[in-house]
């Protein structure tokens, strides 16, 4: 199997990743001939295997250009784990609404508060500093999963 | 009608009407074989990119989260083909695919989704299955 990959950045502005089949008998060099779009040859490049980040999580965020491999693209990582905890707070939303609705139906003003609290604590939870002032992909990660923590315990 | 018998015959090229096995049954036509038989397939793992095992497939194109495209080796002769795909993960109760911007007669992109696992649709399943079938 080969350990050479192609990247290269897609339309979207997002970087494709090409992995040979085992199978694949050519040239890495012909298949980045075939596989890539026309539009995008300025930024393609066969790079090591190795190179390519193994964690996922923020895989939309991936970018490159010709001359080096994958790399995270720190602002467009935290739109990614902005978009985790909106992902992350939708049932919470929900969960809080039937608890808003059960206060109101017993008249319970307090808990109606505590409610009204814990949900702009979840409206506020994508402009938490965890994640806006991450000043790396790893903090960026703690914070963010720290965040989701909060977010799921309110 | 001439008949051949030999336990062990080497030839390049044969052309016949019907194949059979050894008992003269489960007879198919080579039309048959060739358009029952899939073009293409592949088996992939979409959490690490890698392609466990294919047939007449260079390559897999990791687009983002969930979106995949399988470069198939010999095209087809158009797109007007049979894609199919599936997906599951470990620790997911739901999987599936849908296509989703190309079909060509070398390409099949697919986008993976399971509501049940993501609450944003879109995952990186650790298998997809994917296969085509149709005319060279």
């Amino acid at each position: 199997m080969s350990n050479k990959r192609i990247v290269y950045l897609a339309e979207d502005g997002v970087a494709a990743v090409v992995v040979p089949a085992p199978k694949y008998s050519g040239t890495m060099e012909d298949l980045l001939k075939k596989v890539v779009p026309e539009d995008c040859l300025d930024s393609a490049d066969i790079v090591e295997a190795d190179t390519i980040p193994n964690d996922r999580t923020f895989r939309n965020s991936w970018v490159t250009e010709q001359g080096k491999s994958v790399e995270i693209d720190l602002a467009k990582a935290k739109d990614v784990a902005k978009d985790k905890v909106r992902q992350a707070r939708t049932p919470k939303f929900a969960e809080l609404d039937v608890a808003y609705q059960r206060a109101d139906e017993a008249g319970d003003a307090d808990a109606k508060t505590a409610v009204v609290v814990k949900k702009q604590t979840a409206r506020d939870a994508t402009a938490d500093t965890k994640i806006t002032n991450a000043d790396s992909v790893d903090n960026l990660k703690t914070g963010m999963n720290e965040v989701i923590t909060e977010v799921n315990d309110l | 009608m001439a008949t051949l018998s030999n336990t062990d015959l080497t030839v390049t090229d044969v052309n016949c009407t019907n194949l059979k096995d050894a008992s003269g049954n489960n007879g198919s036509t080579p039309l048959q074989i060739s358009q029952g038989r899939a073009f293409w397939w592949c088996t992939y793992d979409g959490s690490t990119n890698t392609v466990r095992d294919s047939f007449n497939l260079d390559s897999v194109t990791d687009n983002s989260t969930g979106n995949f495209t399988f470069n198939i080796d010999t095209d087809f002769g158009g797109a007007f083909w049979c894609g199919l795909a599936g997906c599951a993960s470990a620790g997911s109760n739901a999987g599936w695919t849908s296509h989703y911007v190309l079909k060509a007669a070398g390409t099949f992109r697919i986008q993976c989704w399971d509501e049940d696992k993501n609450a944003g649709g879109v995952f990186d399943p650790s298998q997809v299955d994917a296969a085509g079938w149709g005319d060279a």
